[in-house]
């Protein structure tokens, strides 16, 4: 049997408002999952809950059948949430932060395979010869895929993203979503994503999840999904 | 120092570069880099001891000298039952003089900040003309060259023994701080609401009453009470050249070596010290809204 992303009955509030209410959505490895909805329908919530940044006042996150916590959920932010200083190698490594001893963590010190691997996650996502820039001469387009290679370097199981192009113009942000895509359905992740543009979306799209005031209210497969379904979502 | 991180942003490398070939390509200067990393400690840790060393300082002699230090402050200043007897005798005296130090401290900052806010304003490169700001900047520098304890010395002279000196050299020092302070600050805000007031047709008075300030409100106010705080600090001492507070009995204490007498003082000055640490920063967590946000 394949391994499942399940969430169940996911509730989350702040003060007297209900963020997320009750949702319960079962994600596959290898699909494109788009999550659409109006900001404050959730989106980020739901992705943090996933994450492990948030948690969650009821419902579980579980994965294969086991509770699911980071290095294997990995999260791309919207803007790659980089460290600017940094070059482009040592944010990509600050994602196997996980799999490295104390003191390597503590200092920065990374194991040269580690090192190594992460150039070639550099390479992956076309930086190419790009390792030792530091991320704040960085274009948005080229942070972003550093905020990709970051996660990949995870090796996550599942793969979220949040608002991962906002701010980008339209053929950057196709290419990043690709890159995406490709990392999700090479490396058989559980892949979500959130975005705003339903345009950009149905380019990588194999289902989409629309959520309004926390609550699933679109759960279709992109070849059964019409413009006026997702158009409901945001009204 | 050398920059702990130099990455090579000039040498232009190949796109079609192999991952092998960058991974040699950056360790070599990754090496490069270590080897000027531990070059440069070891530069500094020389430059280091080589200037103790000519300043006489000696490990072996402080430890030669170890059981002076430690009879006086084990025997007179940390003896819980002299100095107990010590701050009941001398209470209301450190009490008094306390109060003269915090009243030095706030006035002091009061008379400062409106001097200071005018500097600020006038020092900042967003806000004046070059011919205005550079100046103004070169004169806040001027002032803060000199020492709050020489500024001390100075108002003894123009003001005579007392705590009026010691509000004068506060005043001072808080117009020099605080005004560079308040123009830094005002130079990092975002230009565009400036703009955006501007375009609809606001002066330079005008554009910084609705579009400067109110970006730079809170961390004034903040910037403030720690000035405040750090006015607090420094006008216990300032009784040591004899302008006023509760550096006066200090220093006598200190010359007629009377240590428990002079342990009661640092008690005094380190609850004076901590409660207006305290207020303050209470205060200023109520005025920073993004904070308490934040928390909530």
């Amino acid at each position: 049997m394949t391994p499942t992303l399940t969430v169940d009955a996911l509730t989350k509030r702040y003060g007297q408002t209900v963020a997320l209410d009750s949702v319960s959505v079962d994600l596959v490895p290898g699909e494109v999952t788009v999550l659409v909805g109006r900001s404050g329908a959730g989106k980020t919530t739901l992705l943090r809950c996933v994450n492990g940044l948030e948690t969650p006042d009821e419902g579980t996150v579980q994965y294969d059948g086991e509770p699911l916590a980071p290095p294997d959920v990995a999260l791309v932010f919207q803007g790659g949430a980089l460290t600017g200083r940094k070059t482009a190698l040592e944010n990509t490594l600050d994602g196997g932060l996980a799999r490295e001893s104390r003191w390597r963590e503590l200092f920065g010190w990374h194991a040269p395979a580690e090192k190594r691997a992460a150039v070639t996650r550099l390479h992956d996502v076309g930086l190419a010869g790009m390792a030792d820039r530091r991320v704040r001469t960085l274009s948005g387009g080229e942070r972003q895929r550093v905020g990709v290679a970051r996660a990949l370097h995870q090796q996550p199981v599942v793969l979220l993203a949040d608002e991962p192009v906002a701010s980008l113009d339209p053929a950057t942000a196709r290419a990043i979503l690709a890159l995406l895509a490709d990392a999700i359905r090479e490396h058989d992740l559980v892949g979500l994503i959130s975005l705003h543009q339903p345009t950009l979306a149905s380019d990588i799209a194999d289902r989409y999840l629309g959520l309004t005031d926390g609550q699933i209210t679109l759960d279709t497969s992109a070849t059964d999904v019409s413009d006026d379904d997702i158009a409901m979502v945001y009204e | 120092m050398t920059d702990d991180i130099s990455p090579n942003q000039e040498a232009e490398i190949d796109p079609d570069i192999d991952p092998d070939e960058e991974f040699a390509h950056l360790q070599h200067a990754w090496r490069r880099r270590y080897l000027n990393r531990v070059v440069g400690l070891l530069v500094v840790v020389a430059a280091v001891v080589v200037a103790a060393d000519q300043l006489g300082v000696n490990p072996a002699y402080l430890y030669a000298h170890r059981e002076n230090f430690a009879s006086i402050l084990l025997d007179e200043m940390l003896a819980p039952g002299e100095l107990w007897n010590q701050l009941r005798g001398d209470g209301p005296m450190l009490v008094l003089a306390a109060v003269e130090t915090l009243a030095i401290a706030g006035v002091g900052t009061a008379f400062g900040l409106p001097l200071a806010f005018l500097f600020g304003l006038l020092a900042a490169g967003n806000v004046t003309p070059r011919w205005v700001n550079e100046p103004t900047r070169l004169l806040l520098g001027g002032v803060r060259a000199v020492p709050s304890m020489v500024y001390a010395l100075l108002f003894v002279v123009l003001a005579g023994l007392g705590p009026v000196a010691g509000v004068l050299a506060i005043t001072v020092g808080t117009i020099g701080d605080l005004g560079r302070l308040f123009a830094d600050e005002m130079e990092e805000i975002d230009p565009r609401p400036v703009e955006a007031v501007q375009s609809a047709g606001a002066a330079t008075l005008t554009a910084t009453s609705a579009a400067r300030l109110p970006q730079v409100s809170t961390a004034y106010i903040a910037w403030t009470l720690f000035y405040l705080e750090l006015n607090a600090r420094k006008s216990t001492v300032l009784g040591i050249v004899g302008a006023g507070g509760i550096g006066y009995p200090l220093i006598m204490a200190f010359r007629a070596r009377n240590y428990s007498r002079v342990m009661a003082a640092i008690v005094a000055i380190l609850c004076l010290v901590v409660a207006v640490e305290f207020t303050a920063t209470r205060l200023r967590d109520y005025v920073d809204t993004t904070r308490r946000t934040w928390r909530e």
